[in-house]
């Protein structure tokens, strides 16, 4: 089998895939390396929780692995990875509201010196992710694409096979909503 | 990895720079921004060796899962799956009857006088006891040419069967059978009184 320099920074995201489609498994692992903290910090900032969101990072990487033969090529490959975690998050998120809440999540940022301060960052974190949460599709999902998984809204575009204005106006839209949303989160 | 902070002209300027949904994303992205566990490479390539080979295109598209949050993307590959189904099964049963056809059409077509049979056939399913209709035929059909071609004197021996044969039976059995079977011995029988006769 041909070997391609994985290390070489330029190799493309096509050549990648059809060199795992043809059966070379360690060059799945480049995808990975290249592409777990981007993962790993979209499916956190979706669940709050650092070990389902590892569980759910490493679930979507199989899930891209099984589905990777239909990946199309036509835009980044982390983008169309990235659409896959975050549904799957979501997805989980949905799953662990639904269940009891055994461990109440914990505030993400630095613990604080003030019990209340961090009690009150936690609730504030969690309000976040529960507005963008509810947001119905499709803003949900270019809301969290973008501020979640830091994609471009051209990358958005491509990912999701709409038109760039179209992105827009969902992204302005899904703003609007969750701007009402932390608002009453806020008055309450 | 550094993050990219979103810039409301990004959205062609219509937003507020200061929108406070903005704002609480922002700072929570900049709270959330954790590095990936070491080992998850590890643990992805570890769980990837025990799966096959991804498989390319309209394959690839049909076996792997569906996810849950495309319902319409689920409805089209169960459609898919639905109509190739259906025409394998529609394929399977064209291809037999057309198999049956072609058997029956180079059975049928070596020996001549079938249809003349299947005509007589044809009636009979109706009476369901039909011995003596089918067999009838055989014997006017093979006797009636020798009776023809015979002399005058074996004609005579022919009319009094069919003769004493046609009036009663018909008139007793035909009435314990069913109505129908008085047709089949009118065609098979009405040859023979006007050979004999002329």
């Amino acid at each position: 089998m041909a070997q391609v320099a994985w290390h070489d920074a330029h190799v493309d995201d096509r050549s990648l895939v059809d060199t795992v489609l043809d059966g070379d498994r360690d060059a799945f692992r480049i995808l990975v390396e290249r592409e777990q903290v981007a993962v790993y910090r979209a499916c956190l900032r979706i669940l709050g929780r650092p070990h389902d969101a590892e569980d759910v990072a490493q679930e979507s990487f199989v899930m891209a692995y099984r589905a990777l033969g239909s990946y199309r090529g036509d835009g980044p490959l982390g983008g169309w990875l990235m659409r896959i975690a975050t549904r799957h998050a979501f997805r989980r998120l949905g799953q662990r509201r639904d269940a009891a809440e055994l461990n109440p999540e914990i505030g993400l940022s630095a613990p604080a010196s003030d019990p209340l301060t961090a009690l009150l960052s936690g609730e504030r974190e969690r309000a976040v992710r529960l507005a963008v949460a509810g947001l119905r599709e499709p803003y949900r999902e270019v809301v969290a694409l973008r501020f979640f998984g830091e994609l471009s809204l051209d990358a958005i575009a491509t990912a999701t096979g709409r038109p760039l204005n179209t992105v827009k106006t969902h992204l302005r839209r899904g703003l609007e909503r969750l701007r009402a949303d932390l608002g009453r989160e806020v008055a309450a | 990895m550094s993050r990219s902070p979103f810039d409301p002209s990004e959205v062609d300027g219509s937003l507020d720079p200061r929108d406070p949904a903005v704002e609480e994303l922002e700072r929570y992205a900049t709270i959330a921004s954790d590095q990936a566990p070491g080992n998850l490479a590890d643990r992805v390539m570890s769980a990837v060796a025990a799966e096959p080979t991804p498989r390319r295109g309209l394959m690839a598209w049909l076996v792997t899962p569906p996810s849950a949050g495309r319902p319409f993307a689920r409805f089209a590959r169960v459609t898919v799956l639905g109509a190739t189904l259906v025409l394998a099964v529609a394929g399977a049963l064209y291809a037999g009857e057309l198999a049956r056809l072609v058997r029956d059409f180079s059975v049928g077509s070596t020996p001549q006088p079938s249809p003349s049979i299947t005509e007589s056939f044809e009636p009979s399913p109706s009476q369901s006891v039909s011995p003596s209709p089918s067999i009838s035929p055989v014997e006017s059909e093979s006797e009636s040419p020798e009776q023809s071609g015979a002399p005058g004197s074996s004609a005579p021996t022919a009319t009094p069967r069919s003769s004493t044969s046609q009036p009663s039976p018909t008139g007793s059995e035909d009435e314990s059978k069913s109505p129908s079977p008085s047709q089949t011995p009118d065609e098979t029988d009405i040859p023979e009184p006007t050979s004999t006769s002329t």
